[in-house]
């Protein structure tokens, strides 16, 4: 049954993807896009906003779509909470602000973005892991904690922009997420940080499970609890802050993509993990392509999209209370 | 031969410690229940054992091997734990859920075990169950069945019958005794002083963080340690069925 979804969504971001590469201000037919990925096409300028423009750009929103999907799943069962996704928890926003203090303060040029986005997401992490380690934390103590640092983050990075008039559009940039500028060096850096990601991630599907038992029961059993815990979280921190750093904060992907999956092939990480990541790549993907097509007038940041889908199935699961959805 | 022992155990919680030089050995091969007033340390003292804790001072010895020289899964392969409200997020089947018991030995011979140790719970009708739709009794039974494929010599449960209505705290009370004839070691923290007095061999009455009294049930449960340590009034009754004399609280 898996297997099956998981061929189905793989031929869905396949077939998502070669529409999204014809889609845009430049009219590319089908055939003629399939032409020129197979080296064959007739105008240089359709095989450079092909390869150049589009292509780079739908294939970082599979990458990142897949980190999001799987980072959110690895929340989840790290924290025993349903809801916790990096954007939620604040991670994403810790990330965002890490670049955002790295441009304004100058370091940007030798600390590196994704650099600056990794010490600003670990810090938020490690935040999150200290507090839910704690003995009696209640999951909706956990879950408002990271909503206060997410606000908190929030409005710093304003702050930001106020003070720092000259980088404000550079700034809000990592705020609203966009996978316009993509690059092929961005591919190849998301490439290797999904590799990085997804080879251990895939490992520890029986760790995972063990997580999602109360802590005593996941103890008792053998788990080590404390140290895959942080192990886990640190690894999807820092496939996530990768993707921040280069395409801004995208929300709701991490909550969306292991829940529709779970309603599907059930809890269980050795079924769910890779369609997770695959609905993750067809969610971010999808909303990259309506948030380039939608409006007339231009591109909207692909964070509204994600967020305008997000946030009903946030507000639907508070209101339906734990496990009655699964 | 003692299951567990604890030399000169110090230790709790952050600013609190619970135990203060505390030493103990635990029958093998028996069903033990541990009892004692509220915060007397019961828990505590299960969380010692599977490390949840760990001890500012003192050691915690399983088959005479300190655990702390134990990783996690080598102590796991010896030791099973039920807590008192088991809890598995989302709806895994009652067989996704027993088949947890075996993490610790890299899924190795899973079908086997996991089979057997339903079939021990009486669960295996719910094997397609999810976890999230059954009973709280069938669930408890769920957690038993856990940990009962980890395969170790030594059982912990923290109140297993809580909650539990009177036929399914027989049956699961039924199922320790008949473990502890199969020389599982079972160390069972109860409340209910009824059930301690007919199912245990022997007992651990705790009283602050230390032993008030140690030994055969019918030689601890008596009217004078009730008084000390409950504060409480009780009086004997004879049960036809038990042919046993039990100690049950006054109610008035």
């Amino acid at each position: 049954m898996n297997t099956r979804i998981s061929v189905v969504l793989f031929f869905l971001v396949c077939f998502l993807g070669l529409l999204a590469l014809t889609l845009g201000p430049a009219n590319i037919s089908v055939l003629e896009t399939i032409k020129i990925l197979l080296g064959k096409g007739e105008l240089d300028s359709q095989t450079y906003i092909i390869f150049s423009l589009r292509l780079p750009r739908v294939i970082t929103a599979i990458l990142c779509g897949a980190i999001l999907g799987g980072a959110g799943a690895v929340f989840q069962a790290s924290l025993r909470n349903p809801m916790a996704d990096p954007f939620v928890l604040g991670v994403s926003a810790g990330a965002s602000f890490g670049v955002a203090l790295s441009i304004t303060l100058g370091f940007s040029a030798f600390l590196g973005l994704p650099i600056s986005a990794l010490l600003g997401a670990v810090c938020t992490t490690l935040l999150i892991f200290l507090i839910g380690s704690k003995h009696r934390v209640s999951q909706t103590s956990l879950l408002l904690t990271g909503v206060a640092a997410n606000y908190i983050l929030s409005a710093a990075m304003t702050l930001l922009m106020f003070i720092n008039h000259q980088h404000y559009e550079r700034i809000l940039f990592w705020t609203l997420g966009s996978f316009s500028s993509s690059t092929w060096e961005q591919v190849f850096y998301t490439f290797v940080c999904a590799l990085i990601f997804f080879i251990p991630l895939f490992l520890h599907h029986k760790e995972m499970d063990m997580m999602l038992l109360d802590e005593g029961s996941a103890l008792s059993g053998g788990l080590s609890l404390r140290r895959m815990r942080l192990f886990l979280l640190l690894l999807s921190t820092f496939a996530v802050s990768t993707c921040v750093s280069f395409f801004g904060v995208i929300g709701f992907i991490g909550l969306m993509a292991p829940h529709i999956t779970r309603l599907l092939v059930g809890p269980k990480h050795k079924k769910m993990l890779l369609p997770t990541c695959l609905f993750g790549s067809l969610l971010l993907l999808g909303s990259d392509t309506l948030s380039r097509i939608l409006l007339p007038t231009g591109e909207m940041p692909v964070g509204v999209i994600t967020s305008l889908l997000g946030a009903p199935l946030f507000i639907w699961m508070l209101r339906k209370g734990r496990n009655s959805y699964v | 031969m003692s299951s567990l022992q604890t030399t000169n155990l110090y230790g709790g919680y952050e600013n609190h410690p619970v135990f203060k030089h505390l030493d103990l050995q635990l029958p093998e091969g028996k069903f033990l229940a541990l009892t004692g007033p509220n915060g007397s340390g019961k828990s505590t003292l299960l969380k010692f054992f599977y490390k949840e804790l760990t001890p500012d001072k003192g050691a915690i010895y399983i088959n005479d091997l300190d655990i702390h020289t134990l990783s996690q899964k080598n102590l796991a392969r010896r030791l099973g734990f039920v807590p008192q409200n088991g809890h598995i997020e989302y709806g895994f089947t009652v067989q996704e859920a027993v088949s947890m018991g075996r993490y610790a030995y890299g899924g190795k011979d899973e079908n086997h075990q996991v089979e057997q140790a339903m079939e021990d719970c009486d669960i295996r009708d719910l094997a397609n169950e999810r976890v999230t739709e059954i009973s709280g009794g069938e669930l408890q039974r769920v957690f038993l069945a856990r940990a009962l494929c980890q395969n170790g010599n030594v059982l912990l449960l923290d109140e297993p019958v809580n909650h539990l209505d009177v036929k399914h705290q027989r049956t699961m009370m039924t199922l320790l005794k008949r473990l502890v004839e199969k020389n599982m070691s079972v160390v069972c923290v109860l409340h209910d002083l009824l059930l301690v007095q007919v199912y245990s061999d022997e007992v651990i009455l705790l009283k602050k963080g230390n032993i008030y009294a140690q030994g055969a049930t019918q030689k601890v449960i008596c009217q004078e340690t009730l008084r000390d340590v409950y504060k409480i009034e009780s009086h004997q009754v004879y049960d036809a069925t038990l042919n046993k004399t039990l100690w049950m609280p006054t109610w008035c």
